[in-house]
């Protein structure tokens, strides 16, 4: 337990901040990293350079160049490399929530999670627009969250937006595209990556930025494609790019694709329509009307289960965007190539 | 004063959305999600405001053409179903600003279809991933192997 003064979720916040800038002392170097996330100025401020390569590099393609006062800044470090710990949590035992949520430290201004499961402290100050991630050593970050780091923070800061991190993938041309959603398992990875080396570009395959209002429009978030290792021989051109194939034991095999194809990415494009994958084991692929309800079941319970701290705001803007944009449950079928040509035929009718 | 018993949607845990004749449900502590067809769906409309239970099988059988000791007891086993999933939540309200329970009935009736909820469990694996382990000298949980991929089935 630290030190009364710091009981409090803004003085908490306000503790680790400090600690923070004694890492950035104790390493010698900030390294800033410049990102444009949902047309937004992002920075992320490394104490030292421990870190960047656990988080840099599934958001590398989203770098842009100093600009005006960042929207947020995220201040990352680890106790190992700088020799800065953090101080003691404020909270006891009980404190850990679902999900990692600390209860008690999650208020109108101020969200705070531990985890779940990993050694990972995040938390985001909204009246400061600064976020804290502090892990006690570099390989406390999971791979799992090195190919899509930061989302809670993301989630949080985008709250009173109309915007919405959202476990989908995304494709298309500058000039419209489709949103792939489904639950883990549903073929929406497979789906996607079939689009790569056709007309269709990549915005992301697991996690994408949208903005429901005034148009549907989705941003990439993470040029990071994962595979279940028993699906990559599927994917031929892949396997030459896979980040950990020495870890597909247990781990899924995870290639980012700003290093090896960065012309496969998008930045982002509006949405003409969901589509909806189920995997069907026959040779073709079709395409079928589906529901907004239908729509919302794919998208809703997964990515509001996996953002701590998600609300009925979160859930009101994926049903938004699902009642807004026609509905297709995509029967995906074994000829991938199939995949991209009906996803372009139908931005070719302009998604209905 | 008169205390009432009525049930409400047990927010914020609970996030619901209406589509059509279709309501989706998601309960944020378990991770269940639900989905409610036509009639289950207009009586969770129903529930939007505290609503007696009574006061809800009456306006059912107001709404809907069929045996109304049939329609009592299917909306009973429903709304004791709710409960049980922890969707809504007995409550009492004092009778000074007690609801008004549900609107007026249609001037003419549908036909009756049991409502049905439909239970969604696949996201509960995820939640159980939340081992805290003792805290070190540091007073931070002692570091544990990382979890699996949450995003995998």
């Amino acid at each position: 337990m630290s030190s009364p003064a710091a009981h409090t979720p803004s003085k908490f916040f306000e503790a680790a901040w400090q600690a923070f800038l004694r890492a950035e002392r104790a390493s010698g170097e900030s390294v800033n990293q410049h990102l444009e996330i949902g047309r937004l100025p992002v920075k992320l401020r490394f104490a030292g350079q421990a870190l960047v390569p656990r988080i840099v590099p599934a958001l590398e393609h989203l770098a842009a160049d100093p600009g005006p006062e960042p929207s947020l800044t995220v201040c990352l470090f680890d106790s190992q490399s700088t020799g800065t710990p953090m101080p003691a949590p404020p909270w006891n035992h009980d404190a850990y929530g679902p999900r990692g949520v600390i209860q008690g430290f999650n208020t109108d201004k101020i969200h705070t999670i531990y985890g779940p499961g990993t050694s990972v402290l995040q938390m985001l100050d909204r009246d400061r627009r600064m976020a804290i991630y502090w892990v006690p050593q570099p390989d406390a970050v999971p791979y799992w969250e090195s190919s899509f780091p930061l989302r809670p923070v993301l989630h949080w800061w985008v709250r009173d937006l109309p915007l919405q991190p959202i476990h989908a993938g995304a494709v298309g041309r500058p000039d419209g595209g489709v949103l792939i959603a489904g639950r883990s398992g549903s073929g929406k990875s497979t789906s996607t990556l079939a689009c790569l080396h056709s007309d269709l570009r990549y915005a992301g395959d697991d996690y994408v930025l949208v903005r429901v209002d005034p148009e549907p429009f989705v941003f990439s978030l993470y040029n990071t494609a994962k595979l279940e290792p028993h699906n990559l021989a599927r994917f031929p051109k892949l396997m030459p790019m896979v980040n950990n194939h020495d870890r597909l034991d247990g781990e899924k095999a995870m290639i980012f694709l700003h290093e090896h194809a960065p012309g496969e990415i998008v930045r982002g494009f509006p949405l003409r329509a969901i589509l909806l994958p189920r995997v069907t084991g026959r040779r073709d692929t079709r395409l079928e009307p589906a529901t907004p309800a239908a729509a919302v079941m794919a998208l809703a319970p997964t990515t509001l289960v996996h953002l701590q701290g998600a609300s009925q705001e979160a859930f009101g803007k994926l049903a938004r965007l699902a009642r807004k944009l026609p509905i297709y449950t995509l029967e995906a079928g074994t000829d991938l190539p199939q995949i991209p040509a009906l996803i372009l035929d139908l931005l070719k009718k302009g998604g209905l | 004063m008169n205390i009432f018993g009525v049930l409400r949607i047990n927010r914020p845990a609970v996030v619901s959305e209406l589509f059509d004749d279709e309501v989706v449900v998601i309960d944020m502590v378990s991770g269940n999600y639900f989905s409610l067809d036509a009639t289950g769906a207009e009586i969770w409309t129903w529930l939007a405001e505290d609503a007696a239970p009574e006061d809800l099988v009456r306006k059912t059988v107001q709404t809907y053409d069929g045996d109304a000791g049939v329609i009592e007891t299917t909306v009973r086993e429903f709304l004791e179903r709710l409960q049980a999933e922890r969707l809504v939540v007995a409550a009492e309200v004092p009778s000074v600003g007690a609801p008004a329970g549900p609107p007026d009935p249609p001037a003419s009736k549908k036909a009756f279809h049991p409502p049905t909820l439909s239970v969604y469990t696949d996201m509960q694996d995820l939640l159980l991933l939340d081992p805290i382990h003792d805290v070190d000298e540091t007073g931070w949980p002692a570091a544990a192997p990382p979890p699996p991929d949450p995003t995998r089935p």
